[in-house]
């Protein structure tokens, strides 16, 4: 049986498509208008250093564990794989140069930047939702303390500056991660395997890293902030952009670092 | 008190619907220059988004408001700033900055606008602290630590760090025992006499009132159906007054207004 009106059953097709994607694209441009004005305030004062360098203990200090960890893991693990794979055709003698590679331009960021992701956006999106859904936020408004400039911009400072350090950090842990396996397993001989690692980086493939550290950085704050002003009332609200925020910024991460690399090579 | 002086905040015709929700159907309101003035109102009359009107948290639909007899945009930046400037607001859950102590949650806006040192805002927060009958050992407390009394208390110490002349308060007493309750009343009756403040509280706690305030306006339905003097008050014939007065339901009182 045919339909009775199809062009208007197509049309309620189109617009059940249609809300979805026209709300995204709303969602979208509202963050996209938020990043702005958080970048455009970043540069007018009031400032606040001491909050700045509040947060940077917090984001960096506490997670030097985690992400030391993971990197030494991974440059372990790195090492392992690269030999199995180069031993097929006898290369065996690059294994540290794919460690030292693979660490600083790709894993070393991504690794560490979704690390941070999954501990901070969360953090910081909660902690801001909560001060929301608690009258905190207005109560900063009324105290004449623009919340954009006391909550956002410090958090989005410190992760910028912080990430790369983190980074860098977790460069080293993890070639000596892949140093110790090759030296007690795979029987390479430490000073070659260093001095073949320092003698095949160059300085692009650090820096490659680290920029791409602090536009992850750049990213954990602003979707932490960004889910946390936007929360909507009580406590599921908060439960909600807890979990909004990891997933933005772990997504946005991946993608950046797709565009970064792109960028780079 | 003094009617014939101008208001320091004039309300006209404020309207605020929640989709199809019209909690505000026009509120016209006037607060005078060292006026007390309370709103009373059922719980959810919109008490609290009339407050939130007033300083630019929310926008309002419709209506126009004054401040000092100039028009004021309270959801604009450059208007909101001069009322923040010299008012203090008492949330209605005290709203604390759970990451700072209670000193610096009470000298917040003495160091971030008046760039106070620490060490002398601390000290004038500890003697905040005193005049809200809180003991000083608190101050270095975080607000966790505090019963809902005492983060009233602290609340109300903040509101009143810089000295405002306007004070808002969002049921100062709500959620409290009456010996509490009354400590709070009279805290805000003597602070604001001895600093010639004006007062606009919200309660719907009619044993507060005598204390509260020289002025009531009661909201019902959005709109402010009654405004006297206090004394006035328990001698209104207004049938709704009458029933908030005296808590409680009359089902079939279709009496004149
Ligand atoms: N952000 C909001 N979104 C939707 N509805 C809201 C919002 N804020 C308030 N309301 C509605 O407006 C009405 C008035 O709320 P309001 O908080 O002003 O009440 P109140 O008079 O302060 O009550 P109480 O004495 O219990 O604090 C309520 O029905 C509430 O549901
Ligand atoms: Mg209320």
């Amino acid at each position: 049986m045919l339909p009775r009106d199809p062009l208007g059953l197509i049309l309620q097709g189109l617009a059940l498509l249609g809300r979805p994607v026209l709300q995204s694209l709303l969602a979208l441009g509202d963050m996209v208008s938020f990043t702005l004005n958080v970048l455009l305030r970043t540069f007018l004062p009031p400032f606040y250093p001491r909050i700045i360098l509040q947060h940077a203990v917090e984001i960096g200090f506490f997670s030097l564990p985690v992400v030391g960890l993971t990197a030494f893991f991974a440059g372990m693990v790195l090492a392992l794989q690269g030999h199995t794979g180069f031993a097929r055709f006898s290369a065996e003698a690059a294994v540290p140069r794919i460690v030292a590679l693979t660490l600083t331009r790709e894993l070393g960021p991504v690794l560490t930047g979704l690390i941070v992701a999954g501990r901070m956006s969360s953090a910081i999106a909660a902690e801001i939702a909560s001060m929301k859904v608690t009258e905190q936020i207005n109560a900063l408004i009324t105290l004449s303390i623009k919340p954009l400039h006391y909550l956002v911009v410090p958090r989005v400072i410190a992760a910028v500056i912080v990430l790369p350090i983190l980074v860098s950090i977790s460069d080293i842990i993890g070639i000596m991660g892949g140093t110790l396996i090759s030296v007690y397993q795979l029987d390479f001989h430490p000073d070659t395997y260093l001095q073949n690692t320092w003698n095949f980086i160059e300085p692009l493939d650090v820096i490659s890293g680290l920029v791409k550290a602090s536009a992850f950085g750049f990213l954990i704050a602003i979707m932490g902030c960004y889910q946390g002003l936007r929360c909507e009332e009580g406590a599921q609200g908060v439960g909600r952009a807890t979990t909004l925020a990891v997933v933005a910024a772990s997504v946005s991460i991946l993608f950046a670092n797709f565009i970064l690399t792109s960028l780079f090579f | 008190m003094s009617s014939t002086e101008n208001p320091i905040l004039s309300l006209k015709n404020l309207h605020k619907s929640f989709e199809d929700h019209h909690v505000l159907q026009g509120i016209d309101l006037e607060l005078f220059p060292q006026q007390s003035l309370a709103i009373l109102g059922a719980s959810g009359s919109g008490k609290s988004v009339l407050l939130k009107l007033i300083l630019g948290l929310m926008p309002a639909d419709k209506g126009s408001l004054a401040l000092n007899g100039q028009k004021f945009e309270p959801t604009r930046q450059k208007d909101s700033r001069k009322l923040y400037a010299r008012c203090g607001v008492l949330f209605q859950h005290s709203a604390l900055f759970d990451s700072l102590p209670v000193w610096h949650n009470i000298a917040f806006s003495l160091i971030m606008n008046h760039k106070l040192p620490q060490h002398h805002a601390k000290q004038k927060a500890i003697s905040l602290l005193e005049d809200v009958g809180l003991d000083t050992s608190c101050a270095d407390l975080f607000p966790v630590a505090l019963s809902g009394g005492m983060k009233k208390r602290v609340g109300l110490a903040r509101a009143l760090a810089t000295n405002p002349d306007i004070l808002f308060c969002d049921e100062p007493t709500t959620g409290l025992d009456p010996i509490m309750s009354n400590t709070i009343d009279h805290l805000i009756h003597s602070l604001a006499k001895k600093h010639q403040t004006t007062v606009l509280s919200i309660t719907h706690n009619i044993i507060s009132l005598p204390l509260l305030a020289s002025h009531v306006a009661m909201l019902f339905q959005g709109r402010i159906i009654w405004y006297d003097s206090i004394d006035k008050l328990h001698k209104s014939k207004n049938p709704i007054v009458q029933q908030f007065i005296q808590g409680k339901q009359k089902k079939s009182s279709p009496a004149s207004p």
